[in-house]
């Protein structure tokens, strides 16, 4: 990853700027990652303080680590930032976790963030996709747009590396963290997204933490087991055996009756690359 | 030939004797326990993981994973 800002980037983050300018005044829907987070600072940065409001949602989907980001960003920055409740989980189309589970939980995020926006006389909500984010399977993306919410980073075409990389000369504690998307993404699709669930796979990841500086780490639910998936450099750390056997105690305690390790190592995206292959195999006029 | 034995006979032709379980919700994970106690940290070796993938993508499995318990 490269982390210096080229020529082209700092196109990018003039035309953002302008955009930003544009808005007049924003509430931008902050998980405390790497994109909302350099959106919030160049929105600071433009705007100031009186026209920019930062909101998280939080559920039992919303992993504290990244709530614990978050409130770090905010005091670093001074950005006014307020927290709401989200309540996707009394939604049975979200809880259903089907691949459009992402538009459910957007979508409840998004009129919430629309209603703070009215009652405070903001003019615009906003949120942190990038360009990368359309090469993924995104149903997220859709709430967005059908709701009014725009996308700055990504209507400028910034990337994640590029995200990063002005991150990094902006002095955010942000730059470098892994990406952090919600707990029910853990979840195999078709199995109901529950409070206890979502639990179990953060207390899994949070006492997995505590072992070992994992580069990446995901606690994937399949039912009764766990499938670990760690990045290709962690997979070999594993053959030490006694960190493989604190793993395991780790697992246990969190509640899988079973576990195994991934052998392709985190991929970014893994649930939504079987559902892409297999809606792609579907498609009519393929080749058999 | 269900999965499993698909993957483990795939296995054993380049020489890993290991059996395969399927598990998940619609048996999409191949869960991997090499026989041979010498496998060790070996196990976790860039082309063993990569023969065992071979092997039980192919078999059918969306994800290959190594038993830990």
């Amino acid at each position: 990853m490269s982390a210096v800002a080229s020529r082209d980037t700092e196109f990018k983050e003039r035309a953002l700027r302008d955009l930003l300018q544009g808005c007049e005044s924003v509430v931008i829907g902050f998980s405390g990652g790497v994109d909302s987070s350099y959106l919030a600072n160049v929105a600071l940065d433009e705007l100031g303080q009186d026209r920019v409001l930062a909101v998280t949602g939080r559920s039992p989907s919303y992993p504290e680590v990244q709530h614990e980001m978050a409130l770090r960003v905010a005091r670093t920055i001074d950005l006014p930032h307020l927290e709401i409740d989200t309540h996707e989980l009394d939604d049975t189309d979200y809880t259903a976790n089907a691949p459009n589970r992402c538009y459910f939980c957007k979508a409840e995020l998004y009129r919430r963030l629309l209603e703070v926006m009215r009652e405070r006389g903001f003019k615009v909500v906003l949120d942190g996709s990038n360009a990368d984010d359309l090469d993924d399977h995104r149903p997220g993306l859709a709430a967005a747009r059908e709701l009014g919410v725009r996308s700055p980073l990504q209507e400028v075409g910034l990337t994640k590396t590029e995200i990063r990389a002005l991150s990094k000369r902006a002095g955010l504690p942000t730059w470098e963290i892994p990406a952090s998307p919600c707990l029910a993404s853990r979840i195999a699709y078709g199995i109901a997204v529950t409070p206890k669930r979502l639990r179990i796979i953060e207390e899994a990841e949070s006492r997995l933490r505590d072992l070992h500086p994992w580069r990446e780490l995901r606690v994937r639910y399949h039912g009764d087991l766990a499938r670990l998936e760690l990045s290709p450099e962690d997979v070999e750390s594993l053959a030490d055996i006694r960190l493989k056997e604190r793993v395991i105690h780790a697992l246990k305690q969190a509640g899988f009756g079973h576990a195994c390790l991934d052998l392709q190592g985190y991929r970014r995206g893994a649930l939504n690359s079987a559902f892409r292959r297999e809606a792609a195999e579907a498609q009519p006029g393929r080749a058999p | 030939m269900n999965r499993a034995a698909e993957a483990e006979r795939c296995l054993l032709d380049v020489g890993i004797s290991a059996t395969v379980e399927s598990a998940g919700r619609e048996n999409e994970v191949a869960v991997i326990r090499y026989r041979n106690p010498k496998d060790g940290g070996e196990t976790l070796g860039e082309e063993m993981r990569r023969i065992s993938v071979a092997c039980c993508t192919a078999a059918g499995f969306r994800y290959v994973a190594l038993e830990l318990y």
